[in-house]
């Protein structure tokens, strides 16, 4: 049987890291496909500007928190330093195992603790996977959302501080708008106290979940007033009325995707599925999945809520898959996939994923770089890799049940 | 009354057996084996109608016949462009008038071309479209009255609008014999020269041969033999052609223009500081991104028009995009600019579309001592506004022109959605549905078996 250690685990990390950032340096200056992400590009010039004290929203694209931008001021100071973002995403990737880590030391499963080789084995699907490191070394910023969000769950559970919890989980929602949909999971978990009214629903409010979700809300304020001061109603625009009201035309994973770019050369306004594809999306994401899985495991509930919240969005990109990968290796510590009864459940539950997506992938590649007129074929491939992601959110209901 | 200038060129090596008739009312000529270069320079006592227009420049370029001639300067790019200058009293509340007027204007040439679709460039506003309008022909007098049976040929003009009046100029090669006459109501003067090759130079060209007035008086001597040189502001780098074609990859399309014979540094006695640009008028279907699609050694110096980068061609409003690169000591055999394809609106009659755009232009500018020399040109062709990439040079600069290997537009092939936003509305919808379906049964029993659990643990 493999074994390994979280050691051994963190130093591999590193390296397939380095050796990463290292061959991406040698793509872009010797391919002509560079390995560089074009975000990292969008956050580059947007940190320029905050470097000439400009707003970073004078780069065109740029649809996230100035925060980012911030962040990545070295980037600007040109020479080596323009790696400084990749190197920051790489660490924080780095941090999100480590904390990934730490929250698997603290299962406990029949009262007795999961074994360092399980840790280590579990860990290593955040820490070794090639996607997570090529997503963080070809600087894409997910990472930094992932250390915030996984930071908070840590000091919510190991750490038992609802402040920190809460100001971090108000500062992923800033950072990025979805993680509200945690907030009803976080607050269903901390309503077995004692509750402050005795009534249907309102009587799992209590002191503590009350506590936090009023330290959540004015993180979150704090930070979209200071922004909103600062750059004003660009800020509220780029930052998040853009992502609700945008109709992304261009390919991706999205189930809504091709009918969002047939709509979107309608002259008329047509009202459509996708104008209510939110329903569905919230109230599995944020309603119906906290109530029914958040009190007996929170991370797997967050995994959940995460993966259909991602298959019912209006958009899907390969980054999204990071926003539930996160919770991968908790859901899977509990999970019967990975005993020996289930274990060929479980592959073809990896094989449908894998396989689906790469029907997609092969019908975007010949539009995208071949120019062939594949948006039939399109249509059919997202319709594929949204069904298998719903069977495979059947499946995980039922191992959790 | 219209006053027309006619500049003849003679290409071959002399006037010899060229003339077959002259008198104070006639001039007659038999074109040489290599024919005639014409310019028709007519001008009109007349201004427009449209108070917030100050000057407006139309240039029309249907073929390149003339590209590479000595001393008619055309190299813009082909298609029709408009140039507005807004009047003194325009305000930027007014934007809507002078679009609306603007409007107007071009709908008095061609309704083929949609006249909203303006771009700002410097203290113009700008329209472009890549086509020619047989249309416009037919339009001329509207705007120029009275000029539509002097010109000879459509395809290359130029019409230079101001409040004093208008300036119409046509240039055309023609194998044909030519013949003017009297016109009691046009003042017409003909010239014929050609290029005296023992004493010209490309910085400074000696013409020689004659100049023919009609509606003279009868006592005046009604022709005289003329000499004269001048310092042209378009030179040609015939030797070093250039060939842009598009390599095809997918959405992403390259723009590659090869320099065929390398990259020649000019050498006349005139010239000072010289660099390498590249200059293009690219179509709303093709994206130019400022930001990693500038290619390599260039600097990006103009860039007008719609910066939007992810928008579908059928949201953009404005014709495209003005792009200006600048080299510095570039020594490339090519300049390779990667561009990227909108989406296009589904067709179900079609599987691609073709966005047809213009070639670059690609040409050193220089700047040259004696630069008040242009400016006596007789030929020179620079206006306060339009000519393409001259807006963007100081009046000391003078061009060194690549000659395109192809002619014509280049074609960018980009596919699209060949179904209805129905049926594809439809599938989606029992996709979302089954899906739906799929999630809230495994979670109903879900929430039963938890439900059974709890009522076990209960009864325990």
């Amino acid at each position: 049987m493999l074994t390994l250690n979280t050691k051994t685990v963190f130093a591999l990390a590193v390296l397939l890291r380095v050796v990463f950032f290292f061959y991406g340096l040698y793509q872009d200056e010797y391919l002509p496909v560079k390995y560089t992400d074009i975000d990292y590009l969008v956050f580059s010039d947007a940190s320029k500007y905050v470097y000439y004290g400009l707003s970073p929203y004078k780069r065109e694209t740029y649809r996230y928190t100035p925060l980012l931008s911030w962040m990545l001021i070295p980037n600007a100071w040109g020479g080596v330093w323009y790696h400084f973002g990749k190197v920051l995403f790489m660490v924080c990737d780095l941090i999100t195992g480590w904390i990934i880590t730490r929250l698997l030391q603290n299962i406990h499963i029949k009262g007795a603790p999961l074994s360092s080789n399980r840790v280590s084995i579990l860990s290593s699907l955040w820490l070794l996977n090639p996607m997570v490191i090529t997503i963080s070394t070809r600087g894409s910023s997910e990472s930094v959302l992932t250390v915030m969000i996984m930071a908070s769950l840590y000091f919510l559970i190991v750490k038992k501080s609802i402040t920190t919890s809460a100001l971090l989980l108000g500062l992923s929602i800033h950072f990025k708008i979805y993680p509200i949909i945690y907030l009803s999971s976080i607050m269903y978990y901390l309503a077995n106290g004692a509750h402050i009214i005795n009534l249907p629903v309102i009587r799992w409010i209590n002191v503590t979940n009350l506590k936090y979700l009023i330290v959540t809300c004015l993180s979150v304020s704090a930070l979209n007033w200071l922004m909103y001061k600062i750059y004003d109603f660009e800020f509220m625009y780029h930052s998040y009325l853009y992502h609700l009201t945008r109709l992304d035309h261009r390919h991706n994973f999205s189930i809504y995707n091709i009918a969002l770019y047939y709509k979107s050369a309608l002259t008329e306004n047509t009202q459509n599925i996708e104008n209510f594809a939110f329903i569905p999306q919230i109230m599995l994401s944020a309603v119906l999945i906290p109530l029914v899985f958040a009190d007996r495991d929170l991370i797997s509930s967050l995994f959940l809520q995460t993966f259909a919240f991602v298959t019912f969005n209006k958009v899907m990109t390969s980054q999204y898959f990071l926003w539930f990968l996160i919770f991968l290796p908790h859901y899977l510590s509990r999970s019967r996939y990975l005993t020996r009864q289930y274990m060929w459940r479980g592959v073809v539950m990896v094989l449908a994923w894998v396989i689906s997506q790469a029907a997609w992938l092969g019908c975007a590649y010949n539009l995208e770089f071949l120019g062939i007129n594949a948006f039939s074929e399109l249509l059919y491939a997202s319709i594929g890799f949204f069904l298998v992601n719903c069977w495979l959110l059947a499946q995980f209901f039922q191992d959790l049940s | 009354m219209i006053r027309q200038r006619i500049t003849i060129h003679n290409p071959s090596a002399s006037h010899d057996g060229l003339i077959t008739h002259m008198d104070k009312s006639s001039f007659q000529l038999n074109a040489p084996p290599e024919g005639f270069y014409v310019e028709k320079r007519i001008i009109v006592p007349k201004s427009h109608p449209f108070p917030l227009i100050e000057l407006l420049r139309v240039q029309v370029k249907a073929n390149e016949a003339v590209d590479g001639n000595p001393l008619f300067n055309f190299p813009t790019t082909q298609g029709t462009a408009f140039y507005v200058e807004p009047s003194s009293e325009y305000t930027s509340d007014q934007q809507k008038d002078l679009i609306e007027q603007s409007q107007a204007l071009v709908e008095q040439f061609t309704h083929s071309i949609n006249g909203t679709q303006w771009i700002g460039a410097l203290k113009t506003i700008y329209l472009y479209n890549e086509t020619v309008d047989p249309e416009l022909m037919q339009n001329i007098d509207r705007i120029t009255p009275g000029t539509k049976l002097l010109v000879d040929d459509f395809s290359i003009l130029d019409i230079f609008v101001s409040k004093g009046g208008m300036v119409l100029k046509q240039v055309y090669h023609t194998n044909e014999p030519l013949s003017f006459e009297t016109d009691p109501a046009i003042s017409t003067e003909v010239g014929l020269f050609l290029v005296d090759p023992a004493v010209s130079t490309p910085d400074d060209l000696v013409l020689s041969g004659l100049r023919v007035l009609l509606n003279q008086d009868e006592d005046e001597e009604n022709y005289h033999k003329t000499m004269f040189h001048f310092k042209p502001r378009h030179r040609h780098l015939d030797d070093f052609p250039v060939e842009s074609t598009i390599t095809e990859n997918g959405l992403h399309p390259i723009l590659s223009t090869k320099f065929k014979n390398g990259i020649p540094k000019p050498s006349d006695d005139d010239i000072q500081e010289c660099k390498l640009y590249y200059h293009l008028n690219l179509a709303r279907s093709l994206i130019f991104d400022k930001y990693q699609s500038v290619p390599e050694g260039a600097r990006l110096v103009v860039q007008n028009g719609k910066t939007e980068l992810e928008a579908p061609v059928y949201k953009v409003h404005e014709w495209g995009n003005e792009i200006l690169f600048e080299f510095d000591d570039f020594n490339s055999s090519s300049i390779d600019f990667t561009l990227h394809s909108r989406y296009q609106a589904p067709d179900q009659s079609e599987s691609i579309t073709i966005a047809s755009n213009p070639k670059p232009e690609v040409f050193v500018a220089c700047s040259i001592s004696e630069d008040h020399l242009l400016d006596y040109s007789p030929l020179d062709n620079k206006a306060p506004i339009g000519g393409n990439y001259e807006l963007y040079f100081t009046n000391d600069t003078v061009f060194y022109h690549f000659p395109h290997l192809n002619e014509g537009l280049i074609d960018v092939k980009v596919p699209h959605g060949t179904s209805d936003f129905a049926l594809v509305n439809t599938i989606t919808t029992i996709a979302v549905a089954a899906g739906l379906y799929i999630v809230l049964a495994s979670l109903l029993k879900s929430a039963l078996g938890r439900g059974k659990i709890t009522k076990e643990k209960k009864d325990q």
